[in-house]
């Protein structure tokens, strides 16, 4: 393929520039290393706490399974603590193996109507021995809603069966519709200190360190880099008259293009896994245990600092203009997006632009799965960087020129 | 055989018609001379042919393929030798071609094979490990050139390979041209140079303002000049009216003054000549030489256009 002749053609000539070998793998080190080690005790706090990820495997299609799903999982109080998903079990079973979700919960088909019956059931959990504590969050969560049901239908029926002696007409499942709400009165203690014993547990097992804050910072400031150096040789083959040797090959031009931003990505592909490596040889940092999400988020990053080298060439007129443009856009996201200093240090007017910065959210993304967070907590960062990308692919495929 | 037909191109940037309207035929196996001054339009008409340009109206067919049509054809039997050394400093020679055999879908084993012969053939099979911005201004071109090789296409095109660069290097690449040319390649060469268009080329198309002006062999085109001679004087302190006061010499056709350069276009060269100097005393310019020619190419272009190539 033509295409990707060209990008390796590309990630050869970057591994021969020393200048982009300094800037591309040499500085973030370098810098990672100063800023982590200077900045010790800035960051033991913290990020918010992250999500519990759940996946719920739901066998009955009963009255009471549903409304433990939609009302008490899903409901107000719990959606605080719990990202939950409906899936089979051997996909529910995967995640948890490979340690993306902290726990399952498989609801058996009896369960509705064997509370129905005030028969004993129960909901099973599979925890992932890596998560231990979310994993008991989660079971004190079904032992509590399994008891507090049963008690409560024992109540209901009974103040049911003694109204029908009295004479009065009143449907049984008229009454079990509040059920719900009653069990959440109850139960909203418990989950307040559920709450309260994980944000402990977070605070003393999983706070950031400043190297994990760094080396999430500047792996992303520095891949950010490979689009200001991906710009410049576009424009560079533009100037060389490269690109118009390879235009008067039998090539459409889009595929000429298409290699170019190939060979960006493959480059930050590379940086990320390097940085990634290299951290957690040297300096043992700790990037979380979600591996889909390592995989999946520096890929969305990576896309968008593509998406950005088009853009970068696009408005660029001269080589010249690319080193100043890009340096304006990399120094501004990276201040803005967190990669230099938390964003809560920033007034809250500037806070409002890092939300237009690559580096905030890749770096949120990275920060939740350093601590511990699964790949579905991080899913909106990998959405808005997706959709960053698009922004910069419409925007700078429309304005590229090939003249 | 024709390989090149070009018919009725034109090319229009904006309002500016840069190639208006030329037509012309390439035999297969001749060297094709385009002869021009700078913005004549040559570069432009190259690019049409490359297909790196739409035409603005008109055609052109290479190997029978249409250059609006069939671009991918055309692009296969074409190797395009751009002015500038359009190849990856930091890579060495065979990595380019490695690279360039690639662009055109050419297996590693080929490209190998090839590459040692194209190598052999501009002389630098001893350098082919070097990255190539080590090499000297002369291997660079050369190697420029040996990258358009890679694919053996049946035409060749050079756009003023010669530009800026040194005497030894340039009679290197000539020499390279022709040889390329013995083994059976097709040559489209544009220059603004006509020594070496006349060493060169079987054809020649002299273009100017878009125009082909004049076209075939060098021996027809001299002859559009008729039996004319050309002086050319190297002199200094060359006076403002020096113009003026040689038009009023009978059978003085044509003058042209560039620098320190003056040439005359007359039907009797060597009997104008002293008339010629004495008006050059009287004005007291400095004569370095003289020197009364058969017409060449240059005599052509002032002939047709009042205008020197080299303006
Ligand atoms: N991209 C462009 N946009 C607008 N005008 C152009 C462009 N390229 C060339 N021209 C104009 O077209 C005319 C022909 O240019 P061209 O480069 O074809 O001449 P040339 O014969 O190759 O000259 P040179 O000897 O300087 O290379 C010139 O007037 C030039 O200014
Ligand atoms: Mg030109």
């Amino acid at each position: 393929m033509k295409l990707i002749n060209i990008a390796l053609k590309d990630v050869k000539i970057v591994f021969r520039d020393k200048m982009a070998l300094l800037i591309l793998l040499a500085m973030p080190f370098i810098l990672m290393t100063i800023m982590g080690m200077a900045l010790g005790g800035l960051f033991s706090k913290g990020p918010e706490l992250s999500k519990i990820d759940v996946a719920v495997v739901n066998y009955d299609d009963g009255k009471v399974s549903e409304d433990f799903i939609e009302e008490i999982l899903k409901g107000d109080e719990l959606s605080k603590l719990l990202n939950v998903k409906e899936m089979d079990k051997k996909r529910a079973m995967n995640l948890v193996r490979i340690g993306d979700i902290s726990s399952v919960i498989i609801i058996p088909s009896d369960f509705t109507s064997q509370i129905m019956k005030n028969k004993s059931t129960e909901m099973k959990v599979y925890g992932d021995p890596g998560q231990e504590i979310r994993a008991s969050i989660v079971r004190s969560i079904t032992n509590a809603y399994t008891n507090k049901v049963s008690s409560v239908m024992v109540g209901v029926r009974t103040g049911w069966e003694s109204l029908t002696k009295l004479g009065k007409k009143t449907n049984l499942t008229e009454i079990a519709r509040y059920i719900p709400f009653m069990i959440n009165e109850m139960i909203e203690k418990d989950v307040e200190d559920l709450v309260k014993i994980e944000e402990e547990n977070t605070s003393q097992k999983e706070s950031l360190s400043s190297m994990q804050y760094y080396a999430a910072g500047m792996s992303t400031m520095f891949v950010l880099f490979s689009a200001m150096f991906g710009a410049d040789s576009i424009l560079k083959e533009r100037d060389d008259k490269t690109l118009a040797r390879l235009l008067s090959s039998p090539m459409k031009k889009h595929s000429v293009l298409g290699g170019k931003l190939l060979g960006i990505f493959i480059i930050g592909i590379l940086q990320f896994t390097a940085y990634i490596t290299a951290t957690k040889l040297i300096f043992n940092v700790n990037w979380g245990r979600s591996i889909i999400g390592l995989v999946l988020l520096p890929i969305s990053t990576v896309l968008a600092t593509t998406g950005m080298t088009i853009f970068f060439a696009s408005i660029a007129k001269t080589r010249n203009a690319v080193g100043g443009i890009s340096q304006i856009f990399i120094q501004s996201m990276s201040a803005l997006g967190g990669s230099m200093f938390p964003t809560s240090l920033l007034p809250p007017w500037l806070r409002f632009f890092s939300n237009f910065t690559i580096n905030k959210w890749s770096m949120d993304g990275f920060l939740s799965l350093m601590s511990g967070a699964g790949v579905i907590s991080i899913s909106k960062s990998i959405i808005v960087l997706l959709a960053i990308a698009l922004v910069f692919f419409i925007l700078g495929i429309w304005r590229f020129s090939y003249e | 055989m024709n390989i090149v037909e070009v018919k009725n191109l034109s090319k229009k940037y904006n309002s500016n018609l840069a190639v208006d309207n030329i037509s012309f035929d390439v035999k297969e196996g001749e060297i094709f001379g385009l002869l021009g001054p700078n913005g004549a339009g040559k570069s432009t008409t190259i690019s049409m042919l490359a297909c790196l340009l739409e035409p603005t109206s008109g055609d052109a067919f290479i190997d029978e393929k249409s250059v609006r049509k069939d671009p991918m054809g055309v692009k296969k039997v074409i190797g395009l030798i751009p002015q500038d050394i359009a190849l990856y400093p930091t890579l060495s020679a065979k990595e380019n071609l490695h690279f360039w055999g690639k662009m055109y879908g050419l297996s590693g084993s080929v490209i190998k094979k090839r590459s040692r012969e194209i190598l052999e053939i501009v002389g630098l099979s001893e350098r082919a490990k070097d990255r190539i911005d080590t090499y000297s201004g002369g291997m660079k071109r050369r190697i420029n050139i040996a990258a358009g090789l890679i694919h053996r296409p049946k035409l060749i095109m050079l756009d003023e390979p010669t530009v800026g660069i040194d005497p030894q290097t340039r009679i290197n690449i000539l020499e390279t041209v022709i040889n390329l040319n013995k083994m059976g390649m097709t040559i489209i060469y544009t220059s603004h140079y006509m020594e070496e268009v006349e060493m060169l080329c079987n054809r020649i198309a002299i273009m100017n303002e878009g125009k082909i002006i004049a076209m075939g062999t060098k021996d027809e085109l001299r002859m559009l000049v008729g039996g004319k001679d050309i002086i050319r004087i190297d002199a200094t302190d060359i006076h403002p009216r020096t113009s003026e006061t040689l038009d009023t010499i009978d059978d003085v056709d044509k003058i042209k003054i560039i620098k320190n350069q003056i040439e005359i276009l007359s039907d009797y060269g060597r009997r104008v000549l002293s008339s010629v100097i004495s008006k050059l005393n009287e004005l007291d310019v400095k004569i370095d030489s003289v020197k009364v020619q058969e017409p060449d190419l240059e005599s052509v272009f002032i002939h047709l256009t009042g205008k020197s190539l080299r303006e």
